[in-house]
C-alpha cells in the first residue's frame, strides 16, 4: 500500500462536516497524507465553492500537521481553487494565487515558530506521559490484558488524578503567534 | 505573444510592501525550519479552474474574460492555452502544475483521435516544462464531465463505460509519466450510487477494486513510480457521491 496515499481538500473536509486539520491529522497518523488541494469553502453554503485560501488560522493548522510529517513531497500544495465569477478579469487570477501563496507562507512561518518554541509539543508530551513508564508503558507495549489491569487497579487503590486540558490557554498560545 | 502584459514577474518584497503584484510573505529561497519555503510548500497551479474555468454556475452564464480563449474545442485553442498557462506560472513563480486529461486537450469523436490530440498537446507541455523548469505535480483523467459517465466510471453498470474509463486512465497515466508527473490522482466525482433500489453495491465496489488493481498493474508495466493519490469527497453536490463513507476515488 506504499503506492497509495490521499489527496485531501479543504472544501471536501468541510462539506463532510470535518475540519481540514482533522482530515490532515487523521491521514498523517496513518502515513496516508500525500498531497493537499488547498482551497476553502464558504461555510455558510453547502457547495463545493473551491475558493482560494486566505485564512491564516487555517493555513497555520495545515502547516502544523504538514511539518509534523516533514512535508508533503512528492505531493504538494495545489490550488484547486477558482476565482469567483464576480472576479472576471484575467488579473484576478494573479491576485488569487498571490493571496493563497502568501497565506500558506505565513502559515508555514507561524507553524515553524510554534514548533521551534515547543510549548505545544511539550504540553502534549506531558499530557500523555503516564504512558511513558509503569503501567502505561506496559499497555502500549501490549504486555498486559484486562486481568492484569484489574489486578493493578485493585492493588493501586487511588488513581493518578487527571490534569487540566488547558484548552483556553492553548488556544491563547496559538493566538500569540498569529 | 504576451497574455498578461500588465503583470510583472511576482517577487518577494516583504510584509510592508503595498505592491499588489508582490509577495509579502512567500520568499521561495528563504529557509524555514531546515528547508526553503519553496521546498516546504511545493505550490501547484491547477489547469482546470485557472485556465478552463468560465464563471458559469447553475444559475448563470459564463462571466470570466479570457481574451486568448476563442471558446472552441480546437487543437489550436488548446495549444495556445499552454502558452497562457506557462506565462502565468512563470510570472507567479509556481514550481508545479496539474491537470485532468480533458483540461489540457479536447475530446474528439473517437478515442484514437482524442489520444492523438492529447499527444500533440503533451509534446508542447513537455517543451514548455523543459524551457521553464516548471514540473507536473500530478495528472488525472476526467471521468465525470462527459455524459457517458452519468452512472459513474469504474462503478458504472455499463461494462463498456468501465472499459472506456480504463482506456482513458491508461492514456492519462502514460501522459503523466511522460511529463515526469510525481503523482497520479483518482477523484471519483461520479462514483457511488444515487439510489440503493437500483444499485448492486457489492458489484460496484468489486468493480472499483478491479479498476484500481488494473491501474496499479499498468503503472508497474510502464514503470510509473508516482504515488496514487485518492481524493475523498463525501457529501459533494447532489449529482456526485451520496455515500457518507468517502469513496476511494
Amino acid at each position: 500500500m506504499d503506492r497509495v496515499k490521499l489527496n485531501i481538500e479543504t472544501n471536501h473536509a468541510t462539506l463532510a462536516g470535518h475540519t481540514m486539520m482533522h482530515e490532515l491529522a487523521y491521514a498523517s497518523i496513518q502515513n496516508a497524507l500525500g498531497s493537499i488541494d488547498a482551497n476553502t469553502g464558504d461555510l455558510l453554503l453547502g457547495w463545493d465553492t473551491d475558493q482560494f485560501p486566505t485564512d491564516i488560522y487555517l493555513t497555520t493548522q495545515c502547516m502544523l500537521v504538514i511539518m509534523d510529517q516533514d512535508g508533503l513531497a512528492p505531493g504538494g500544495v495545489n490550488f484547486d481553487a477558482k476565482v469567483r465569477r464576480e472576479s472576471f478579469e484575467p488579473v484576478d487570477l494573479f491576485h488569487a494565487h498571490i493571496g493563497g501563496m502568501d497565506a500558506f507562507a505565513r502559515g508555514l512561518k507561524i507553524a515553524a515558530k510554534i514548533r521551534e518554541e515547543g510549548i505545544l509539543s511539550d504540553f502534549v508530551a506531558k499530557r500523555y506521559s503516564t504512558y511513558d513508564s509503569g503501567i502505561g508503558a506496559k499497555i502500549e507495549a501490549g504486555d498486559v490484558g484486562f486481568a492484569d489491569l484489574e489486578e493493578y487497579v485493585l492493588n493501586k487503590g487511588t488513581l493518578e488524578p487527571n490534569q487540566s486540558g488547558r484548552q483556553e490557554w492553548i488556544e491563547n498560545i496559538i493566538n500569540q503567534y498569529l | 505573444m504576451e497574455y498578461f502584459p500588465e503583470v510583472p514577474t511576482i517577487k518577494y518584497e516583504g510584509a510592508d510592501s503595498r505592491n499588489d503584484f508582490a509577495f509579502k510573505h512567500y520568499n521561495p529561497t528563504e529557509t524555514v525550519a531546515g528547508k526553503t519555503m519553496k521546498e516546504w510548500l511545493r505550490f501547484s497551479v491547477c489547469y482546470w479552474h485557472t485556465f478552463r474555468g468560465t464563471g458559469s454556475d447553475p444559475f448563470g452564464a459564463p462571466t470570466l474574460q479570457r481574451p486568448w480563449d476563442d471558446g472552441t474545442d480546437s487543437t489550436e485553442n488548446a495549444l495556445k492555452r499552454v502558452d497562457v498557462a506557462f506565462e502565468f506560472m512563470e510570472k507567479l513563480g509556481a514550481p508545479f502544475y496539474c491537470f485532468h486529461d480533458r483540461d489540457i486537450s479536447p475530446e474528439r469523436d473517437t478515442l484514437k483521435e482524442t489520444n492523438e490530440v492529447l499527444d500533440k498537446i503533451a509534446d508542447k507541455l513537455l517543451e514548455a516544462q523543459q524551457r521553464t523548469g516548471i514540473k507536473l505535480l500530478w495528472g488525472t483523467a476526467n471521468l465525470f464531465s462527459h455524459p457517458r459517465f452519468l452512472h459513474g466510471a469504474a462503478t458504472s453498470p455499463n461494462a463498456d463505460v468501465f472499459a472506456y474509463a480504463a482506456a482513458q486512465v491508461k492514456k492519462a497515466m502514460e501522459v503523466t509519466h511522460r511529463l515526469g508527473g510525481e503523482n497520479y490522482v483518482f477523484w471519483g466525482g461520479r462514483e457511488g450510487y444515487m439510489n440503493l433500489f437500483n444499485t448492486n453495491m457489492k458489484r460496484e465496489l468489486d468493480h472499483l477494486a478491479k479498476f484500481m488493481h488494473m491501474a496499479a498493474d499498468h503503472a508497474d508495466k510502464i514503470g510509473f513510480k508516482g504515488t496514487f493519490l485518492f481524493e475523498p469527497n463525501p457529501k459533494n453536490r447532489l449529482n456526485t457521491s451520496t455515500t457518507s463513507t468517502p469513496l476511494p476515488v
